[in-house]
């Protein structure tokens, strides 16, 4: 019994809800006998992997589902061993070079030149490429992201790549300039909620509108969220009223918990305060990023618009620090801090024209 | 100020009193230590000048006259220095010809004055002051010589130190030829060849020359009288002492254990008492391998045999053969790695059978590795010796050699030692080699831990002191654990600011470190380790300068490490789940942390709180659905659980529990990837814990379960460990009563075997 999000997974490029041109597009492409390397980016919960193996699908039936789980095993330069998960069908391969760390280069040269240069075994009446599709692209480091521009356009004959990412601009442009870019924008809260009617209604459940709406909204326009929610109202409460509370991930309520300590008192004192409740979200693997963004959407709605700008590009400033450097949390405690001088100005100031 | 001969205030005591006209105090007294005087804080017999300017105090000066001390003012203090320089050649030349006869006059004039002073001010001891000083004077007077600190007390200490020593370096010179010719040349003060070093040269030559080590409590008795009674007290048998017992003389115990940091004495100490108490010395230190079965069968034999050292030395018949051994074992705690694997087992298995004294010495002993060994051992603690003690015994070398150190110099130099007598000494012959080349310098290389420097990161008193390169030296002490310490720490700092800019304040400092982490990560990622100085700035310098004030609390060890590794952990369970269930999700790693992971964990628990045993079925399909392993789900409620939150794994009843794990088991469903892979890394993990460990405790949730329709092959398998393990339990105990009657046999064996060994011993006379 799997989830309503994995269960009600489209698997055919037709049947997707949402974006249905791109869609038709894509089929077109696939009937064509050139099929170029492709680089899909957009948020996640966008439906990225979903189009992909619909893709897929489309272009050598069936046979694509039946997967498999290996293991495969690589040895650095350094004569360090390392090991790999890999998923694969006869016809193609998915891998996550981001796993094996700072020696993806490895990954990326053995596993992609190997695939690419073995042939399809029956070539009649079948695609004669197969595919290897690389997850997170933009993480790569760019040791590897330079490895693979060759290999590229070495093994087209017999390979073609499918890249994933979140956001293109850490991939570099010699690798953008070789594939095809798909988007994948997020769907709006409008197809999000119908999507969760028609999930709803294939499970028998009547979803009142008012509440899919509102799940959409909590959801961040990011369709996984809004399935997994929507699963746990019913889990938590069913029949669904429409007024029903929408239970928020965990950690976003963190985040807001840590906003709110923030804007209560500045300090040393609290923002050593602050600092553990950070260390804490990082250690939970919310990504510092969405960490700075989520800190930032909440303190700012205590400001006024100068200092909206002023708050906003200093912790652009150090988000950007953030991905140059090692220590993520160096830089939200920098921030943090910044926040709380600005902040602490403001509130002393507009309180000296009150008196 | 003046130039003056160096030393020419020497034997000089300055007090100031009032205001001086043209100088500082601090000026006037940094002059007086420079040019070898010293300056008292309260008047007393011991001051030789009083240095009065204007508004000076009546009372000292009433004292002073009373004391017959000479009241100078300004310009007749810069008038000894001035003179000083007309009088330097013939004064130098006078002081090496016959230094002792005027120090010799000097003191005696000085006792005499004393006594007649002391006379004087018992008469008046209504006036507090006085009697103050009286008691002050007294006091000094009774402690050992070592603690004055005129310079007139250490000249002549140093002589007669020196007399001293020379008689005792002869009482060696008799039996031992060979060290005797090196001996006398070195006592004496006019051979300056640089043939041996310092430390050999001066080694203590018996007991009482050991530094520190003079009182009746101190370890070289403690360990003399534990050593001359080693063998009566094993005829005795004597009760374990408890390990809070004072005054213990360590009777019970078979082998002693010496510890304290480097430099202090411990190793000359045994091979003084070894010598003194005529035992034989076998030394195993860390440049030899000290494995299990070399300390077996080398060292047992080594030490039932003897020695024949005494024939080499021209003693004849039984003197010649030395019965008394003693194993030392130096730097007990260097035993480790592969090479002296087991030696430390070895060790105190020796000691427990072991009929000759044994010692050991270590640094650290409350380390890990010493943890096993101090039960066995009589515990002797040495510590460093007094900052006086050592400055006596070091004068009176300085005196041997003709090296002329100035007092404040050499304390500099003990304390840069932080007192280790053996670095002093090594210190003072680098100076005496080139003493120009340091003068005026202080000897800086300390070395600080990583506590002591982040406090001094962040101390304006310190700041004062230190140029920009000191500050930035600082990071230079630890440069992977500095940037650390100051981004934990920085926010204990009070800043010294008005309390507006704390803020800002705050604020420069943690922009600062947070460059200082992009320049780590450029020396990281390009091996740039040439930007470490840019760092040095950033991380500690610029974040020191921003919250330039006092810290003020606690220094912390910082938290990043293990939040690191903790977050580590968290992403590698994180990979193993999404690796596991990749088949059926599409999402990425950081989706399994944001979404999957809590919506998962809900969907396997869930089922189990609300159904309890019903619902087993249910999270059975979801956890096969998703491909998980029954350890995942524990990742899941890992991964998923905030501060503050309640574990819903507590919520689950134990026996539901139980009987999902056993479900679990039974199920055997296939798995799209080799689970055993996984399990492996688990296992190495976990501390070595096989998956037969798993089991038990499995069955052991299984013995909990009260249904009996349950399983029948648990039930079974229950009665047969049952009595399989009572049986066990029965042995055991046979086998503890066997081994307890075999130790009560192997005691009163003790005696019979030693007297094999005098056998033996016998016969190998005979042979001779």
């Amino acid at each position: 019994m799997s989830l309503w999000v994995d269960k009600h997974r489209p698997r055919d490029l037709m049947k997707l809800d949402y974006h249905k041109d791109q869609a038709s597009r894509l089929k077109n492409l696939v009937q064509q006998s050139d099929f170029p390397h492709l680089l899909v980016y957009g948020p996640s919960g966008a439906g990225k992997k979903t189009r992909i193996m619909c893709l897929l699908r489309e272009l050598y039936g069936s046979g694509v589902e039946r997967l498999r789980q290996e293991t495969m095993n690589f040895t650095t330069p350094s004569n360090k061993k390392i090991e790999i998960m890999t998923v694969s069908s006869n016809y193609h391969i998915e891998v996550n070079p981001t796993d094996v760390g700072i020696h993806d280069r490895v990954v990326i040269m053995d596993l992609v030149k190997n695939v690419a240069q073995t042939h399809q075994i029956d070539s009649s009446g079948q695609r004669e490429f197969k595919v290897v599709i690389l997850n997170e692209v933009d993480d790569l480091t760019k040791d590897a992201q330079h490895a693979l521009r060759r290999t590229m356009e070495k093994y087209v004959a017999t390979c073609r790549l499918i890249l994933i990412a979140n956001s293109i601009s850490r991939v570099i442009p010699a690798i953008r300039s070789r594939c095809l870019t798909i988007r994948v924008p997020a769907p709006t809260e409008n197809e999000i909620s119908s999507v969760l009617l028609g999930v709803c209604k294939k499970e028998g459940l009547s979803l009142p509108t008012e509440l899919a709406i509102r799940i959409a909204k909590c959801a961040d326009r990011n369709l996984r969220r809004a399935l997994l929610m929507c699963e746990a109202c019913k889990v938590q409460q069913y029949p669904f009223t429409p007024d029903q509370k929408v239970p928020e991930p965990d950690w976003q309520l963190y985040i807001k918990e840590t906003a709110s300590m923030i804007l209560s008192e500045q300090s040393p004192k609290k923002l050593g305060e602050v600092r553990q409740k950070l260390y804490e979200l990082i250690i939970h693997g919310v990504p510092p990023d969405v960490v700075f963004s989520g800190l930032l959407c909440e303190l700012v709605k205590n400001c006024d618009m100068a200092m909206k700008c002023q708050v906003a590009s200093h912790a652009a400033t150090y988000e950007h620090r953030m991905r140059l450097g090692n220590k993520a949390i160096f830089h939200l405690e920098a921030f943090v801090a910044k926040f709380m001088a600005i902040y602490k100005k403001f509130m002393e100031e507009s309180l000296g024209d009150v008196f | 100020m003046p130039e003056g001969s160096p030393d020419c205030l020497k034997d000089c005591a300055f007090l100031l009193t009032g205001v001086l006209d043209s100088f500082e105090r601090e000026e006037i007294t940094d002059a007086i230590v420079k040019y070898g005087g010293c300056v008292k804080n309260g008047i007393s017999k011991k001051v030789t000048h009083v240095l009065a300017g204007e508004d000076a105090g009546p009372v000292k000066m009433a004292k002073a006259q009373e004391l017959g001390i000479k009241i100078i003012n300004e310009d007749q203090f810069l008038q000894m220095i001035r003179d000083s320089i007309n009088k330097d050649v013939p004064n130098n030349r006078k002081e090496t010809k016959d230094e002792k006869t005027p120090n010799g006059k000097a003191k005696a004039d000085h006792k005499a004055t004393k006594n007649k002073k002391l006379e004087k001010s018992s008469n008046e001891e209504s006036n507090g002051k006085s009697t103050k000083n009286k008691m002050k004077h007294n006091k000094s007077s009774d402690k050992h010589r070592d603690e004055s600190k005129s310079p007139h007390r250490i000249n002549n200490d140093s002589i007669e130190n020196n007399v001293t020593n020379k008689e005792k370096s002869e009482s060696p010179v008799k039996t031992d030829n060979v060290n005797g010719a090196v001996l006398e040349s070195c006592g004496s003060i006019e051979s300056t060849t640089p043939s041996i070093m310092w430390v050999d040269k001066y080694k203590p030559q018996n007991l009482k020359q050991i530094i520190g080590q003079h009182g009746d409590a101190s370890n070289v008795k403690k360990l003399c009288n534990w050593l001359s009674k080693w063998y009566l007290n094993r005829k005795a048998k004597l009760p374990k002492p408890s390990p809070w017992a004072k005054n213990d003389d360590g009777g019970y115990y078979k082998a002693a254990l010496l510890s304290g940091p480097p430099g202090v004495g411990k190793t000359t100490t045994v091979s003084l008492v070894c010598k003194e108490l005529g035992f034989d010395m076998v030394e195993f230190n860390a440049s030899d391998t000290r494995s299990k079965t070399l300390i077996k069968e080398q060292i047992t034999e080594l030490l039932t045999t003897n020695s024949l050292s005494g024939f080499a030395r021209g003693n004849i018949g039984k003197q010649a053969m030395t019965k008394k051994h003693v194993l030392v074992m130096d730097e007990v705690d260097g035993m480790a790695g592969n090479e002296d694997r087991g030696g430390l087992q070895e060790l105190i298995g020796l000691i427990k059978s072991t009929s000759v004294p044994i010692i050991c010495m270590c640094n650290d002993r409350n380390s890990q590795k010493m943890r096993s060994l101090v039960n066995y051992c009589y515990d002797l603690r040495f510590n460093r010796p007094r900052h006086d003690q050592i400055k006596s015994a070091m004068m009176s070398i300085c005196f041997k050699e003709g090296v002329k150190v100035p007092p404040a110099a050499l304390s500099q130099v003990i304390e840069a030692a932080e007192r280790d007598v053996r670095q002093t000494l090594h210190l003072l012959s680098v100076w005496a080699a080139r003493p120009e080349a340091h003068i005026g310098h202080k000897v800086k290389d300390v070395r600080l831990g990583p506590w002591e420097v982040t406090r001094k990161v962040f101390s304006e008193e310190e700041h004062k002191t230190m140029s920009l390169h000191d500050r930035s030296d600082l990071f230079f002490y630890d440069y992977s654990l500095a940037p650390l310490f100051v981004q934990e720490n920085y926010l204990q700092v009070t800043p010294h600011c008005p309390k507006k800019e704390i803020l800002d304040r705050v604020s420069q400092a943690a922009d600062s470190i947070s460059l200082g982490d992009l320049v780590d990560a450029r020396i990281r990622t390009n091996q740039a380790w040439s930007l470490l100085p840019i760092q040095a700035m950033y991380s500690s310098v610029m974040a020191g300068q921003a919250m330039r004030g006092h810290v003020s609390a606690q220094i912390q060890f910082p938290a990043w490490l293990g939040r690191n590794s903790r977050a580590n952990k968290m992403k590698r369970l994180c990979q193993e789940i999404h690796a596991h269930t990749r088949l059926s999700t599409s999402g990425s790693k950081s989706s399994i942390f944001l979404d999957y992971c809590t919506h998962l964990r809900d969907a396997i628990v869930n089922p189990l709180i609300k159904d309890r045993n019903d619902g087993i079925a249910n999270s059975m399909q979801v956890l096969e659905s998703y491909h998980l392993l029954r350890e995942d789900l524990d990742s899941l409620t890992e991964l998923s659980l905030w501060p503050g939150q309640r574990n819903p794994m507590l919520l689950i009843d134990s026996k539901v529990k139980a009987a999902m794990t056993r479900t679990y088991n039974k199920s055997g469903t296939a798995l799209p990837y080799a689970p055993g892979t996984i399990k492996k890394v688990r296992t190495k993990d976990d501390g070595e814990l096989g998956d037969e460990l798993d089991d038990e405790t499995y069955d052991v949730d299984g013995e909990e379960d009260s249904d009996p329709e349950n399983d029948v092959l648990i039930k079974k398998k229950k009665t047969e460990k049952s009595a399989g393990s009572s049986k066990e339990k029965s042995s055991c105990n046979k086998e503890k009563a066997c081994s307890s009657k075999e130790k009560g046999n192997q005691s009163k064996d003790k005696p019979s075997s030693s007297k094999e060994k005098k056998n033996k011993k016998h016969v190998v006379k005979k042979h001779l």
